[in-house]
């Protein structure tokens, strides 16, 4: 073993340093990966489903594995295990109830007993010169919790119906001195992160565009954003794009002003694009999330469109809907001159993510081949990444289109159209000869591995990660699947990866102070967190679940970014969609 | 390790150099050099907290090595750790004097036990399995020599060990005492009697000691309030961690600043492992197989070899931060100084209570969600 030999020079600075740290952001070291996580157990542990309390034991437990699980948690957590086991609280968890039970349930409320008083006090008591007693007494513990630890430590154990009753004092007192309190404490709002994330962009675009800005406060409100954006990613770019699609009419009529009259106006398109800029280069591919969630929103619009009135091909029934799909065409293209006007550090971060920008264009070609202005935008990309595949692919459509103008260019000349159907079949048709040829492999059981992880597996277990963009510990770097970054990490017993899902609102409703009569029976099947599968599953995979057999010729595919099984039946059943997405794999 | 206060039974305390009261010195002389024809000395260092037992033997290591090449140390203080980041048992064979007592050395262990917490408490069994274990390498492989005339090679053994004196850290104490066969055993007295070890050879019943025993008193009075004691050896406890962090960037790099090293750290290339092909497990507590990623994700672990011969205990090759877990692509991504060539045998994370450092969770522009800025102080 030869790493070098390191020494480092201890003075006491460096410890101070080491201290400052920590108290300099007023920060601690929490187990969980989001306050909504942490706030997702309190709801569950004061459900009254026994499921979710499940549940949130075992995240509990799993905190505390990690080693900084606040001592109050865990206190609670020690209270409702006691009660899952007392066959007084509803089903009795034990399988065979052993005759002790009341002697195991006796001891587990003491102990929780014993360490609730002792963890309050303990820490701030004066050693020895007040009791336990006097001390407790100032966090207004309640006295029957109190005098019963004092008989447990210097006496026998209490009766059990004292020990209950304890119990739900002990869960309520801790509810209103630990967990409300903490929820209050939270500055972003759980869940109301998106009001929060709303109103800070607008502040901070009044204050770039007055002349007399502050200029700590606006630094302080694009800190708090890139933090924002950090752990929220597509709350933060969906809320940008609200607020450019707003101004982007203005935009492009003022740009056109500009350009005649080359007066620069106050909310104009230059000053705009520095804020992107200046927002961009301290968040990661943010350009490149607008881009795609302007993109998701066409599609949606399209969508939409085609759902509503798919035999009017008319444009009466436009109306509204083309003005809005018009402006995020125009918002794409004025991100796209963004992009390339953009300064060096840009150009250089585009180098990097080539990857999601062809995943944009191949978007782009499947979307709209008929709507000119994001051909055009995606031409211009095209042309700063020098993808000429695409640039061809463009040419062929356009040259099909011209062949027959129409009023309206948004609506496809039915007569060339046909010959675009005609490919579209095609390719479709070869598409899902290979999705069979996939089938067949999934047969053997064969795992599908994407290109990257392949190489990884080749070379032995360890090798260094072929590439990286610096992201806190603990998150994963962007990439084209993924755009949010923080790591999803349920998985079930065989460690493969499943979503799993809180239903929080129901609990909510439902969350009430804990007694015998108040436990519902587990048999209601929408309660509680579960491990979802596919949502999109045909029955077969509901099937699947319901009986927990592994189909025959079952494999994984990854879906919207998921890995998802799937059975042989659901291919077949969904071949269109399936072909869909192997063209885009492909 | 310095103190402003002043003993007058023994020298003062300067300021930022540590000076070796007379007795200490004696007692390492006459350890060294004390018969001529004595075999190489196996030295024990006991006594209670912060009572100066790794300043002793950081010093008595200096002078062995004015008589011998290598001196061997074996450290079971996982929670002050000497040559190593804490939560871990090593065997160091030290070829180098110190003389600055003050600075914070890293050595590459001859072999070491990651034992994933500051207190032999949780497990003293698998404690114990791992000291007997690193004892017993010591005395097999390292002590055997190549041609069969003489009959051991000159390799003194130096045994640090806990300062943690009461309940079951004694009776941990006394059995290792009784395990390792020492030539001297040296006890550290405090300024308070009811804090010390008892008088004399308190590991043997029947009077069976062969051993020199050696009693000195601490230089400082260590008479701090034990919250204060806890709240230091925390503070030592990071600085160690992330000075064994810091050996992942190339050395040259400007890294004076912890913010620097934590920036540097988040930007850093880790090395990635397929799920598939490790094992992961958590020694002191078991976590339900399907949290075990929350359970890993950006925490510290330790990087162990498994072997059929010692199914409960695993050695280990260093520590690493498993900075980020991507389950669609099956990969985890780890931060570590050990080279590539010799992760290639770890096949299992273990898993303990050793909190990453604070500070690598908040660099700037990359605060992990793992450090929160809205908790109560009330828990």
């Amino acid at each position: 073993m030869a790493l070098e030999e390191e020494e480092a020079v201890v003075p006491s600075t460096a410890a101070a340093d080491a201290a400052s740290i920590g108290q300099s952001y007023n920060s601690r070291i929490v187990p969980w990966l989001s306050w909504d996580e942490w706030d997702h157990v309190r709801v569950s542990l004061f459900s009254s489903y026994p499921d979710a309390i499940e549940a949130a034991l075992t995240r509990v437990l799993t905190w505390r594995s990690r080693g900084c699980i606040p001592p109050l948690i865990e206190v609670t957590a020690d209270f409702l295990m006691a009660q899952r086991m007392d066959p007084f609280f509803g089903k009795n968890h034990l399988p065979d109830a052993p005759h002790s039970v009341d002697q195991i349930v006796t001891n587990l409320y003491s102990m929780a007993v014993v360490r609730l008083v002792n963890v309050v006090v303990e820490k701030k008591r004066k050693h020895k010169l007040t009791s336990i007693a006097e001390a407790a007494a100032e966090y207004s513990i309640p006295r029957m919790l109190i005098d019963i630890r004092h008989e447990c430590s210097h006496r026998k154990l209490p009766a059990l119906p004292l020990l209950r009753d304890a119990a739900l004092q002990a869960l309520d007192w801790l509810r209103s001195y630990y967990w409300d309190p903490q929820k209050n404490a939270l500055s972003s709002p759980v869940g109301g992160m998106r009001e929060k994330i709303d109103s800070d962009l607008r502040e901070l675009t009044l204050r770039r565009f007055t002349v007399s800005g502050h200029r700590k406060k606006s630094r302080s409100i694009m800190n708090e954003l890139v933090l924002q954006y950090n752990l929220n990613t597509s709350e933060v770019v969906s809320s940008l794009a609200d607020l450019l699609l707003e101004v982007i009419p203005s935009l492009i009529e003022n740009h056109q002003q500009e350009c005649e009259s080359g007066v620069i106006w106050k909310d104009s398109s230059a000053g705009w694009r520095t804020l992107i800029n200046q927002i961009s280069s301290m968040a990661q591919n943010l350009l490149l999330n607008l881009l795609t969630e302007v993109l998701d929103r066409v599609e949606t619009q399209e969508s939409s469109i085609f759902e509503a009135g798919s035999d009017q091909w008319s444009s009466l029934g436009y109306g509204g809907e083309a003005g809005e799909t018009d402006n995020l065409c125009s918002l794409f293209a004025w991100l796209i001159d963004t992009l390339k006007s953009g300064t060096e550090a840009h150009l250089s971060e585009i180098g990097m993510s080539r990857g999601p920008l062809i995943l944009i264009l191949r978007r782009i070609l499947m979307l709209a081949p008929w709507n000119k202005q994001l051909m055009d935008s995606g031409v211009k990309l095209a042309e700063v990444i020098k993808e000429n595949f695409f640039i061809d692919k463009v040419q062929k459509f356009q040259s099909l289109v011209s062949s027959n103008v129409d009023a309206s260019d948004r609506i496809p000349p039915i007569e060339s159209s046909s010959a675009l159907f005609i490919e579209q079949e095609e390719s479709m048709r070869e598409a899902s000869q290979k999705l069979s040829l996939f089938g067949l492999n999934c047969e053997d059981n064969k795992l599908v591995y994407s290109e990257d992880s392949k190489s990884a597996t080749i070379s032995g277990k360890w090798s260094i990660a072929k590439s990286w963009s610096s992201c806190p510990i603990g998150m994963l770097p962007p990439d084209s699947i993924n755009l949010s970054r923080v790591p999803k990490l349920s998985c079930d017993a065989e460690g493969r990866p499943v979503t799993e899902e809180w239903n929080c609102k129901e609990l909510n409703s439902c969350a009430c102070k804990r007694g015998p009569e108040s436990l519902k029976d587990s048999t209601e099947e929408d309660s509680g967190p579960r491990k979802k599968r596919p949502r999109k599953g045909s029955k077969e995979t509901r099937d699947v679940e319901e009986v927990g057999l592994e189909v025959e010729g079952a494999g994984w595919l990854i879906i919207n970014g998921a890995w998802e099984q799937v059975s042989q039946d659901y291919i077949c059943a969904n071949s269109e969609k399936v072909a869909e997405l192997v063209l885009n794999l492909l | 390790m310095a103190s402003p206060e002043e003993n007058p039974s023994s020298s003062k305390i300067a300021r930022g150099k540590i000076r070796i009261s007379e007795e200490w010195s004696k007692a390492a002389v006459s350890i060294t050099f004390g018969s001529q024809d004595s075999p190489q000395p196996t030295v024990l260092v006991c006594g209670p907290k912060n009572s100066g037992k790794s300043t002793f033997s950081r010093h008595l290591l200096n002078v062995l090595l004015q008589k011998y090449k290598k001196v061997a140390f074996l450290d079971t203080d996982i929670g002050q750790t000497e040559f190593t980041p804490p939560g871990v048992l090593s065997l160091c064979i030290i070829d180098k004097p110190t003389p600055d007592l003050e600075i914070i050395c890293m050595k590459t262990p001859e072999r070491c036990y990651f034992f994933g917490d500051v207190s032999s408490s949780r497990d003293p069994g698998k404690y114990l399995q791992c000291v007997y274990a690193l004892y017993d390498y010591y005395r097999d492989e390292l002590c055997k020599s190549e041609n069969s005339k003489s009959s051991m090679v000159e390799l003194p053994l130096i045994v640090n060990t806990p300062g943690w004196i009461k309940g079951s850290g004694y009776e941990v104490l006394v059995k290792m005492l009784n395990y390792v066969s020492l030539t001297h055993v040296v006890k550290l007295r405090s300024y308070n009697d009811s804090k010390d070890l008892p008088r004399g050879a308190f590991w043997c019943d029947n009077g069976c000691n062969h051993s020199t025993l050696l009693e000195i008193k601490a230089v400082i009075d260590c008479a701090t309030c034990p919250l204060t004691l806890q709240k230091i050896a925390a503070l030592f406890r990071e600085i160690k961690m992330i000075a064994y962090f810091r050996q992942c960037i190339p050395s040259g790099s400007n890294l004076n600043r912890n913010k620097v090293l934590a920036r540097a750290l988040a930007a850093l290339l880790p090395y990635e492992v397929p799920i598939s092909s490790i094992k992961v497990r958590h020694l002191h507590c078991q976590v339900p197989s399907s949290e075990v990623f929350y359970s890993l994700n950006a925490s510290i672990v330790g990087l162990g070899i498994s072997s059929e011969k010692s199914p409960d205990i695993h050695l280990c090759v260093g520590l690493g931060i498993v900075r980020g877990i991507d389950l669609f692509k099956g990969l985890l991504y780890v931060i570590t100084p050990v080279p590539l060539r010799l992760l290639e045998k770890v096949d299992i994370l273990l898993q303990g209570f050793i909190q990453i450092p604070q500070g690598f969770l908040q660099a700037q522009g990359c605060v992990s969600p793992y450090s929160a800025t809205d908790v109560l102080p009330i828990c």
